[in-house]
């Protein structure tokens, strides 16, 4: 059962006081027992002295009487006689002890003293003389008789006492002895049990103590405390558990809602940088529609010269040139449809061609149907054929091949740039294919291929293999876009 | 490690009190235990001399034996001449007096008086006193002490005897009744005595047997048998005899039954040594005296006997002791 902790300090601390003063208490008892035992012993040599006084005394009144016949005397002597009678027991019987058998020849010869005594008051009333002469003589004798028997039993009875005194002494010193152990032994039992109830207090606190300290350093993980027979440390400790635990708890959900909180700021991090990037690439190509269309309207004029002085051939590269650059333009769409970006790559072939006749040998393999069907990123074919021709053949004067192919298989769209030239390394292919997290900085000279891969990226998130770089060194460069038509590119900033 | 402390002062703790309460019932009962409650049915007292010899020790041991087997208590006093322990006895509430008669015969035959006028039954022992009326009388027959003595010498000796007995004031019992010893030895011995008996006395002094022994066996050589009557007295003319080389040459015959005695018995140093009864001597007063208070009357006389204790039975009488 628990108790409050006034009650139990109370109940502990009275117990153990109360054992200290129980045990000093039973001390002062057996001293005083000692003491009445020790008195006791001289209790009847005492008495002996006292009666043995009382007896002389007698002999005083006695006399005067004899001799006065005074009233006052014969009052004295009345009142000695009855003191005496009084220190007389009533009975006296035979014991077969010697010192009681002496005790009762002396209480006979007393009490026939006193008879004596009221013979000698009668005979000096009746004037007998002689009689109360002689029987004053012999009361004379009796009472230093008397006398002296008292003196003897006494000492006798001293004696007897004394021989019994050492063993007395004997007996005090083992009481004294076992009374200052029975006073130790209860101190020490009274500390030790104030300290075990203090201890059943004060250990809860310093579990307590304990568990704070883990706490303070952000362990919540700690058994909760299941100790204590005091009802307020009781509670103290539930409190705590409860305080405990509860931390705990609103701990691991500011820690959930703070996960959440951060997922949601990368996102939003992720998406200001990516607006950012759109923002720039806008720039990049608005900048980049400045000097097309002025471009773009001097070949216009430059074809309408050359349609003027019959040159076909400068007019239809000037045309195809007008195409590539009204494509580039037109399309500010972030998805176009596949006609679109295969027109534009023909016009840039046509000028490659008529660029390097000699050096490359450009392949475009389309799956007709599928070029109003399907829709790709802008400008992700035209970058991967730029790149190959200024990277792959670097140096080449002949015998590049570009071939780009374009296909359909079940939902996936296949689009293929491949070249013989001399392959990218494939620590290079590693790096250009690594999708840029939202941590990193971003260059603002994302072009080319990388341009191409990381807009994929951005447009596929899910698809891992949205794009992919097989190249071998000196023989040439696959990168292969595929795109799931069933996936929607992902544009929303 | 507190449970434990707490276990084992609390342990001590009750130990301790467990042995003070112990002690407190050890020191109560060495002064409660003297306090004797037994009550007996008579009260009597004996008055011996102050010489406590093995004599009156066997006296008192066979009185308090008969205490004990009749259900008497007994107060133990010195007899002297004008003691006013004897003569204030009748006042001190005794049903009865044992008294062995070394006082002033007059003296003592007041007393008596006394005690007879204040219905105190009196038994004397050892030896009584001539008086009209006879007094209760328990001890041995000093005639038969004498009688036997004489057979002793009769038995020992040839002719022709001259014999001298040594009376002691120490022994008033033989002392006063010297005649019928006398009467005894020269009976048994009769024409066998070349000369009458001499007579010696020595006085209360234990040690004035050793002068006159002395001087007999320098002064009186003619003397072929020396006859105690004391303990004392045989002691110390055992001693002188020894000391003047004179064993064999004189036959002692002692009394008493002191071991020293019967050593000397067993050696050959004294002839043979007169043991009384004391111890029947003590049983029988007490009984006397039993028998006067529950039933009105008392044997006037009881003879203990007496026994004459050689080198041949000297053991049976070490056996028996104080009994003896």
């Amino acid at each position: 059962m628990r108790d409050s902790l006034r009650l139990q300090l109370f109940l502990n601390i009275f117990l153990g006081l109360g054992i200290i003063v129980i045990s000093m208490s039973y001390t002062f008892y057996s001293s005083m027992k000692i003491q009445t035992i020790v008195n006791n012993q001289f209790r009847k040599e005492q008495f002996y002295q006292k009666l043995q006084h009382e007896i002389s005394e007698v002999r005083g009144p006695l006399l005067d009487y004899l001799s006065s016949r005074s009233s006052k005397a014969l009052a004295a002597l009345l009142i000695q006689e009855q003191t005496l009678r009084n220190m007389v027991p009533d009975q006296t019987p035979v014991y077969r002890d010697s010192y009681r058998l002496a005790e009762r020849e002396i209480f006979s010869m007393l009490s026939n003293y006193l008879n004596m005594v009221e013979q000698a008051i009668n005979m000096k009333r009746g004037r007998a003389i002689n009689e109360y002469t002689q029987i004053y003589e012999d009361m004379e004798k009796m009472n230093a008789h008397i006398a002296q028997r008292i003196d003897s039993l006494s000492l006798s009875g001293i004696r007897e006492q004394l021989t019994a005194y050492e063993s007395v002494i004997d007996a005090s010193r083992v009481l004294q002895f076992h009374n200052l152990l029975t006073i130790i032994f209860a101190f020490l039992f009274s500390i030790t049990w104030m300290l075990f109830s203090i201890s059943k207090v004060t250990n809860p606190m310093h579990r307590l103590a304990q568990m704070a300290g883990e706490l303070s350093t952000g362990n919540f993980d700690i058994p909760d405390i299941h100790i204590s027979s005091v009802t307020e440390v009781s509670a103290v400790v539930e409190a705590f558990n409860n305080m405990k635990n509860d931390i705990r708890r609103y701990i691991s959900e500011i820690q959930r809602q703070k996960s959440i909180e951060q997922g949601y700021m990368n996102e939003k991090l992720r998406n200001m940088k990516m607006e950012q990037l759109l923002k720039r690439m806008e720039l990049y190509t608005m900048q980049a529609q400045m000097n097309p269309h002025f471009l773009f309207n001097t070949i216009n004029t430059g074809v309408q010269l050359a349609i003027i002085e019959n040159a076909d051939k400068t007019a239809a590269f000037m045309e195809n040139l007008a195409t590539f650059f009204r494509h580039n333009i037109r399309e500010r769409k972030l998805i176009v449809p596949l006609r679109h970006e295969i027109e534009g790559l023909r016009s840039y072939f046509y000028i490659l061609e008529i660029r390097f006749p000699r050096t490359y040998s450009f392949n475009l393999d389309v799956q007709e149907d599928i070029l109003d069907s399907c829709s790709v990123p802008a400008l992700i074919l035209q970058p991967l054929v730029e790149n190959s021709i200024i990277h792959a053949f670097r140096g080449a004067h002949s015998g590049g091949e570009i071939r780009v192919r374009v296909r359909k298989e079940e939902n996936i769209l296949l689009l293929s740039v491949r070249d013989n030239g001399s392959g990218i390394p494939r620590e290079v292919s590693d790096s250009l294919l690594k999708r840029y997290t939202r941590d990193q900085e971003h260059t603002s000279k994302v072009m080319g291929l990388e341009n191409v891969i990381q807009r994929l990226y951005f447009f596929y998130p899910r698809n891992r293999e949205v794009i992919t770089i097989e190249s071998e060194a000196n023989k040439g460069t696959e990168i292969i876009i595929r795109i799931n038509l069933e996936e929607e590119p992902c544009i929303k900033l | 490690m507190e449970k434990s402390l707490l276990f084992i002062f609390s342990s001590l703790f009750i130990i301790s009190f467990i042995l003070s309460l112990h002690a407190i019932v050890d020191l109560s009962s060495l002064t409660s235990g003297n306090e004797e409650t037994e009550t007996a049915n008579y009260h009597f007292a004996f008055f011996l001399p102050r010489e406590f010899y093995s004599f009156f020790r066997s006296v008192a041991s066979g009185a308090r034996e008969a205490a004990d087997e009749l259900d008497c208590a007994l107060s133990f006093h010195t007899i002297e001449n004008d003691s006013l322990d004897l003569k204030m006895a009748r006042f001190s509430g005794i049903d009865g007096v044992v008294l062995y008669p070394s006082i002033n015969e007059e003296e003592a035959r007041g007393i008596l008086n006394e005690f007879d006028e204040s219905g105190i039954s009196v038994v004397l022992i050892e030896h009584t006193l001539s008086d009209s009326s006879p007094w209760p009388y328990v001890g041995t027959n000093n005639f038969d002490i004498g009688k036997k003595i004489g057979n002793l010498i009769k038995s020992r000796s040839g002719s022709p005897l001259r014999i001298a007995v040594v009376y002691s004031q120490k022994s008033p019992g033989i002392y006063a009744e010297k005649d019928l010893v006398g009467m005894g030895i020269t009976t048994a011995l009769g024409p066998l005595l070349e000369t009458p008996l001499e007579s010696r006395i020595t006085n209360l002094n234990p040690l004035d047997a050793e002068e006159l022994t002395y001087e007999m066996l320098l002064n009186e050589p003619w003397i072929s048998t020396i006859v105690f009557t004391d303990t004392s007295d045989t002691l110390a003319a055992t001693q002188v005899l020894i000391d003047m080389n004179m064993v064999g040459t004189v036959r002692l015959i002692g009394f008493g039954t002191e071991n020293a005695i019967l050593d000397y018995v067993e050696k050959g140093i004294l002839e043979a040594t007169i043991a009384t009864n004391p111890w029947d001597i003590g049983y029988n007063a007490v009984k006397v005296l039993v028998n006067q208070q529950s039933e009105g009357h008392m044997p006037g006389y009881v003879d203990t006997g007496v026994e004459i204790v050689t080198k041949e039975n000297v053991e049976r009488f070490r056996k028996r002791g104080n009994k003896g």
